[in-house]
Formats: C-alpha cells, sequence, structure tokens
C-alpha cells in the first residue's frame, strides 16, 4: 500500500471540520492508514515548503506556528493580492480610456468640418419627400424599405449614402459602389456577348455572308472584299524600312 | 438648270448603331425604337413615319428593355441596373432609379399600367408601383436561381411568366410566390451542351404561354398545369423576340438569322369552332438577328443588328390598299447631320460623340458633343426660325430679340426649313411631303406657295417614303429651291408651270437633245435627280459646284457584327 503523503491546502481549514472527519474515516479506514486527518490534526495545515525546508536543512523541530498566526498570514496574503488585482484594473481602466480618446481624436480630424454635416444632415431631412426636379432625390428611405423586405444576402449590404446640400448641387457617393456596379455590367455584357457570339454558336463574317450570293450567280463573281491587305503586316513595314535605308545608302555612296 | 460640277464625297463613315429595343404605344399611334448606343427615338406612325423625337444617349446608359405605361410615360432599364424615365415634353431624362437588383434584363408594365415589373441580374423580380411623378417599389417576388430575361403580364392582370435560363417560372401576383416552374428542353427532342436561353415569353388570357428560346423553338405551355402543349421548331439559330397583338389572334417572332415569322390563331377546318396556332408568314428584310420586334394592329414592325427599322404592314388588316401598305424600311436618320459653309468650303459631320470638320481637299478633327435641333437662320442674320415639338414654327427677329410671327400649325412635323437669302422667304418641308413657303417680312404665305397647295403635288411626289432632310438656295437664281431627301435631289424651279398627275415626273433624259418644244410641253417645276443615292446630304458650294455626302448600304454593311452562317446549296 502506497502511502500518500496528503497535500496540506492553502486555505486554512477548520480545524474542527477535520476532527469531524477524522473521525469517521478513521473507523473506515484504519487497515489502510490512510488517515485524512492525520498531518493537520489539531492544528492549521503548515506550509509544505516549510516542512521540506526544515527536512533539508536540519533535523530541527519544525516552527511552532500558532493557528491564529498563520491564519492573519493567509489574510494578509489575500488581501496583498486583492490590491494587486485592483491596481491591475484600474491601470488597465485608464489605459482603455486614453485609447478610446486618441481614437475620437483622430476620427474627429478624418472627417469634415462641423459646419458642413449640420448642413447637409439637415437638408437630407428636409428634402427626402421633394420632387427630383428640384433637387436630387435621396436613397436612404427606399434602401431601408429593400432592405427590410430581406433583400438578396449574397452582396453585401452597401451603406449607400446619397445626399445633397441645398445650396450646391452636388452628390456624394462611394466609389466602391461604382466599381461593384461595373464589374457586374461588364459580366452580364460577356454574359450576353457568349450566348450570341461565343463558341457553339453559328456565326460567320460579314464578307463570306454577302459574297453567298455572287457564289451562286451564273457568271461567278470574286467575294465582296476580295483583297486582304492586313496580311503580312511585319513583313511590309520590314521591307518599308529597309527600302527607306537602302536608298539613303545609295545617296551617300553616290555623293 | 445649267450644269455643275459636283463634290461627291463618300468618306463619312457613319455607322447606324442597332436597334435593340421597340415598344408600340397604341393610344397615341407611336413607336418607341432604343438602340444599342443609348440613343432612344420615337417615331409618330400617322405622320408618315417620322421620326420626331430623338434621345441623344450613352453606352452605359444602354438599354435592355423598353416599355411604355399609361398616361404616354416611357420608361426604360438597362445593365447599369437603373430604370430611367423620359420627359417626352422636355426631351430629356426625367430621373433614373436604381433597382438595387444588379443589371436589369426585362421590363414590363401591366396591363392596366400602373405597375412595373422588372426581371434582374440576380434572379430576382421586382414590383414598382407607378406613381404621378416618379417611380416606388413595391414589393420582390420568389427569388429565382438564374437571370430573368423576360417577362409578361397575363392580360387579366394576375400572374406573370419570367423566362430564365433552362426554365420558365410562372408567378402569381396576389402571394408573389411561384406556381409552376417549367423546364425547357435544351434541344429540339435531343440533348445539347449549350444552356438554353428563354429569350422571350408572352402570356394569353386564357392561360396559356408561349416562349421563344435560343434552340429556334416556339413552345406553347398551359400555364395551369405547368405542361408543354405545343412545341414548333423554327429555325436553326435563336429565336430572340417575340410580340403579340391586341386581339391576341396573331403574334410574330423574330430569329437571328433576320427571318420575322407570323403565328395566326385559324380554325381547324373552315366551320369548326376549334382553332390552332399556325405559322403563317416568313419575312427575309434583315440580314441580321431581329433583337426585336411589335405588333400593330395593322403591322408588324422588327429591328435588329443591321440597323433597320422594317415596318410591315398586313395585308388583310389594312383597309385601303394604297401606297400606305407598303413595306418601309427605315435606314437613314430623319434628321441633318452634315453641314456645310460655303465660303470656307467645309463640311461638319456630327457623329454620337465628337464632330468632324472637313475641308473638302483635307481634314482637320475636333471634338464635342453637340445637340440636335432644327433651326434656320436667315442669311443676313436678321430672322431666326424655330421648330420645336409643338405646334407651329416661330420666327423670331434677331435684332431686336421678340418673337416676330409663327407659322400657322400643321398637323405633320417639320422635316426641314430654310431661309432664302434675299426675299427671306422661310421654306419648310413637313413629314407628309408637303413643301410651304411663308415670307417673313410680310407675314403670310406666299402666292407661289397658295398655287402649289391649291394645285397639289404629283402623286409620285407624295409617295416618297424618305423626307427631306435639307433645303438650300441658289445665291443668284431666287427662283430656284433645292432640296433634297435619302434617294433624290430636286431643285424647284418657280418660275416654271407646276406638273399635274398625268405629266411625266421624273425626266429619264437630260434635256440637251430634245427640241425646244418637246421641252417647253413636257418641263415643269420639279427638276429631280436620282444620280446621287443613298444621299445623306447635298449643298450647293457656289454657283457651279454641287456637294453630296452619300453613304452606300455596303459601306455600312461591312462594319457589323457578324451574321449567322447559311448554308445555301452549290457553295
Amino acid at each position: 500500500m502506497v502511502q500518500l503523503r496528503p497535500r496540506a491546502s492553502r486555505a486554512p481549514v477548520s480545524a474542527e471540520a477535520m476532527v469531524d472527519e477524522g473521525q469517521p474515516a478513521s473507523e473506515e479506514e484504519a487497515e489502510h492508514g490512510l488517515l485524512l486527518g492525520q498531518p493537520s490534526s489539531g492544528a492549521a495545515a503548515e506550509p509544505l515548503e516549510e516542512d521540506e525546508e526544515g527536512d533539508e536543512e536540519s533535523d530541527e523541530a519544525p516552527e511552532e506556528l500558532t493557528f491564529a498566526s498563520a491564519q492573519a498570514e493567509a489574510r494578509e496574503e489575500e488581501r496583498r493580492v486583492r490590491e494587486t488585482v485592483r491596481r491591475d484594473k484600474t491601470l488597465l481602466k485608464e489605459k482603455r480610456k486614453r485609447r478610446e480618446e486618441l481614437f475620437i481624436e483622430q476620427k474627429k480630424r478624418k472627417l469634415l468640418p462641423d459646419t458642413i454635416l449640420e448642413k447637409l444632415t439637415t437638408a437630407s431631412q428636409t428634402n427626402i419627400k421633394k420632387s427630383p426636379g428640384k433637387v436630387k432625390e435621396v436613397n436612404l428611405q427606399k434602401k431601408n424599405e429593400d432592405c427590410g423586405k430581406g433583400n438578396d444576402s449574397k452582396k453585401v449590404k452597401v451603406q449607400k449614402v446619397q445626399s445633397v446640400s441645398q445650396n450646391k448641387s452636388y452628390l456624394a457617393v462611394r466609389l466602391k459602389d461604382q466599381d461593384l456596379r461595373d464589374a457586374r455590367q461588364q459580366a452580364a455584357q460577356a454574359f450576353i456577348h457568349n450566348s450570341l457570339y461565343g463558341p457553339g454558336t453559328n456565326r460567320t463574317t460579314v464578307n463570306k455572308f454577302l459574297s453567298l450570293a455572287n457564289k451562286r450567280l451564273p457568271v461567278k463573281r470574286a467575294a465582296v472584299q476580295f483583297l486582304n491587305n492586313a496580311w503580312g503586316i511585319q513583313k511590309k513595314q520590314n521591307a518599308k524600312r529597309f527600302k527607306r535605308r537602302w536608298m539613303v545608302r545609295k545617296m551617300k555612296t553616290k555623293k | 438648270m445649267g450644269e455643275f460640277k459636283v463634290h461627291r464625297v463618300r468618306f463619312f463613315n457613319y455607322v447606324p448603331s442597332a436597334i435593340r429595343c421597340v415598344a408600340y404605344n397604341n393610344q397615341s399611334n407611336r413607336l418607341a425604337v432604343s438602340r444599342t448606343d443609348g440613343t432612344v427615338e420615337i417615331y409618330n406612325l400617322s405622320a408618315n413615319y417620322f421620326q420626331e423625337k430623338f434621345f441623344p444617349g450613352h453606352e452605359s446608359r444602354a438599354t435592355e428593355a423598353l416599355c411604355w405605361a399609361e398616361g404616354q410615360r416611357l420608361f426604360s432599364a438597362g445593365l447599369n441596373g437603373e430604370i430611367i424615365e423620359y420627359d417626352l415634353q422636355a426631351l430629356n431624362i426625367k430621373y433614373a432609379m436604381d433597382a438595387f437588383g444588379g443589371p436589369i434584363w426585362s421590363m414590363a408594365a401591366s396591363p392596366s399600367g400602373s405597375q412595373l415589373l422588372v426581371g434582374c441580374e440576380d434572379g430576382s423580380v421586382k414590383l414598382f408601383q407607378i406613381t404621378p411623378d416618379k417611380i416606388q417599389f413595391e414589393r420582390n417576388f420568389d427569388r429565382q436561381k438564374s437571370r430573368i430575361l423576360s417577362l409578361s403580364w397575363r392580360p387579366s392582370g394576375t400572374h406573370i411568366a419570367a423566362g430564365s435560363i433552362d426554365y420558365i417560372s410562372v408567378f402569381d401576383v396576389k402571394s408573389g410566390s411561384t406556381v409552376h416552374k417549367m423546364i425547357v428542353d435544351r434541344q429540339y427532342m435531343g440533348v445539347s451542351k449549350r444552356k438554353c436561353i428563354v429569350w422571350g415569353v408572352a402570356f394569353l388570357s386564357d392561360g396559356t404561354v408561349i416562349s421563344v428560346d435560343s434552340a429556334g423553338k416556339v413552345q406553347f405551355w398551359d400555364s395551369a398545369t405547368g405542361t408543354l402543349v405545343k412545341s414548333h421548331l423554327i429555325a436553326n439559330a435563336d429565336v430572340q423576340s417575340i410580340a403579340v397583338a391586341n386581339q391576341e389572334d396573331s403574334f410574330v417572332v423574330g430569329t437571328a438569322e433576320g427571318t420575322v415569322f407570323h403565328f395566326q390563331l385559324v380554325p381547324v377546318t373552315s366551320n369548326s369552332g376549334e382553332k390552332q396556332w399556325v405559322r403563317t408568314k416568313p419575312f427575309q428584310h434583315h440580314t441580321h438577328d431581329v433583337r426585336t420586334v411589335a405588333h400593330s394592329p395593322t403591322s408588324l414592325i422588327s429591328g435588329g443588328t443591321d440597323t433597320h427599322l422594317v415596318i410591315r404592314p398586313l395585308m388583310e388588316k389594312v383597309e385601303v390598299k394604297n401606297y400606305d401598305a407598303a413595306l418601309r424600311k427605315i435606314t437613314f436618320p430623319h434628321r441633318r447631320l452634315i453641314s456645310c459653309s460655303r465660303k470656307r468650303q467645309l463640311l461638319l459631320f456630327q457623329f454620337a460623340h465628337h464632330l468632324e470638320l472637313w475641308r473638302l481637299g483635307s481634314t482637320v478633327a475636333t471634338g464635342t458633343v453637340e445637340a440636335m435641333c432644327l433651326l434656320a437662320v436667315s442669311a443676313d442674320g436678321n430672322w431666326l426660325a424655330a421648330s420645336g415639338t409643338s405646334a407651329g414654327v416661330h420666327v423670331y427677329n434677331v435684332k431686336q430679340l421678340k418673337l416676330h410671327c409663327t407659322v400657322p400649325a400643321y398637323n405633320f412635323p417639320v422635316t426641314a426649313m430654310a431661309v432664302a437669302p434675299n426675299t427671306n422667304n422661310l421654306v419648310i418641308a413637313y413629314s407628309d411631303q408637303q413643301v410651304f413657303e411663308y415670307s417673313i417680312p410680310d407675314k403670310h404665305y406666299t402666292d407661289w406657295s397658295r398655287t402649289v397647295q391649291k394645285h397639289g403635288f404629283h402623286h409620285l411626289w407624295l409617295q416618297r417614303d424618305t423626307p427631306i432632310t435639307h433645303i438650300s438656295f441658289h445665291p443668284k437664281r431666287p427662283m430656284h429651291i433645292l432640296l433634297h431627301d435619302a434617294y433624290m435631289f430636286c431643285i424647284i424651279d418657280k418660275s416654271l408651270p407646276l406638273p399635274n398627275d398625268k405629266t411625266l415626273f421624273y425626266n429619264p433624259f437630260p434635256p440637251t437633245n430634245e427640241s425646244d418644244v418637246v421641252q417647253r410641253r413636257t418641263a415643269h417645276a420639279f427638276k429631280i435627280s436620282k444620280i446621287y443615292k443613298p444621299l445623306l446630304f447635298m449643298d450647293l458650294l457656289d454657283e457651279r459646284t454641287l456637294v453630296a455626302v452619300e453613304r452606300p448600304l455596303d459601306d455600312i454593311i461591312a462594319q457589323l457584327p457578324p451574321p449567322i452562317k447559311k448554308k445555301k446549296f452549290g457553295t
């Protein structure tokens, strides 16, 4: 039977509890030799290090520590721990507060001056019901309706803010919206081009189409665009360059 | 008349843009046509098919759908995701409202005209309420998986058919939920790798849905059960458009090969009550894709990538079989795009986004955008005549900056105006081919004009189908008026007698070899030449020189996108 040295807990366990437990347990576990109350019978639990230290350094008897002093020490420890935790918390709080202020400052610097913002917000509120002939419309209300109806989920919910000013007639839009729209428009155009002129469609060139009639005439004629002037462009350019250089050389040798 | 040297100009590289949508308005008999460069034109079909209003456009506003709503309001929607309303009085855009669904592919106005339905790229169908001054979003219908390419209302307003890729959905308007989803076969009785795009749907009042798709099929579906009733394979290429008549007894479809088919509801046997849809007439008036068709009570209208607007009156619907029942093909613009400066020998060409200034001999290019309006300034700079959308031509005194007089209103729009240099007579040409001369200083029509009106024009003159786009005068001969349209130019000599219906109108031979007697007998005021055509512009440079700007059709066709291949036997 392995006799395990029971671990003494840090918190002071009340002596009465130990005694209570010890009595009924002792009857059952007497054969095992494992008595819970053994090392701390009648006394508060001693810190383990002191036990060990005592064993290693000298063969002296362990210190006599009263229950009260040990309890007081433990309480001191607790208080110290609580103090440090509180200090840490307050430090963190202060740090966070300073950070927040910094962010607010930066944001303020980024935004337009207050005067213009005020004008925009008041103008948008009054212009929601106005006719479009005078002032450009505000899409906020309609966008809210749209979102409410459960519009599609695939595209990102774009916060489109179109606002106007009563004095100057300008429109503030996000550039990202325009890019999205362009990309989709191009995809749609590509779809139509593919389905009408893409692979699998039976298309021919205009030249061949118009020349079909010429082929069936009693006296067969040439195609509508018989010459293909687009062949051998590189060769023709090289020839032109060579001719120019040759002429220059000829002029030089003549002189 | 005299002999002239002619500068024949063919380098004006004018390429009209393809027609994308047409919309016919029954009450006012007007046709709205939108092109791929964003321009919208309004044609007045009762005023001899004259283009009376023009909204210049931009590629970013290219339209995919056009429709009329109640009260003569015109709406268009395009791939930039916006619904645009046009102001037909002020000739500008009233407003553009973003639908927040991505690119818009289709739009339909409700039969009552008070609601607008829009089909978007993300598969949502959005309902808008048309308020007196704007449109307002009402609600979304059930969202579908792929883009909604075509929409159609049931005439009773209770259901909607929406065509998408590989399927058609039928919605109930009140609840906004899908009633049926009808799957379209990719190929007629076969399998194909390419997706079947349903380009057009039409909902009839008895619950039949007609769909046209990219496999070349026209299919009839029953919307009550969601099943296919009949399938017609009519082309090897896409069938891209469909339009149903108001009485629902005929409809027209346009294909990518340029063919337009007419379907009619015909009784099975001569006295049975049972009727069936039969393909009756094919028309091949286009060389490229027919992207849009419309059905007016008496004619079929089609337009597409080859830029012609073709109006084909149906013989069984036309009451009087006269020249009005012939085919109308509108190819060339009804406005004048070229101006000429006589002294400096310069020509100004107006393109969509820039102007080109050419010296007859060399070239200098500039770039601005110009708006077009019908104005005429007198040669001495005193008078300015302006015609707008309202009736009557107003003449203003430039020196005193006030209105001088107004020419009485006429029920047809003005196509060309000019003020004669010495006599200050205002010559006006209307879209029904009538020409009036009004004296500005005297504030009444001239005697010659009254004689012409009493006498009437020659019937061949009235039967020309392109409007007169330019009038000019000879500086030394005040009795001559030079005017032209797309296929002829004419010099009117006011001193010669007027032709009546029996005289030979177009003189086939030049009057050099004939004897004097014969000449005097056949001579009449209208000297017409058809040598230069198709004519975009003709003017007098100086006394002995004319400039004629032509635009051969072949040059335009050479710059169009590729058409569908046609297999012909023996090639």
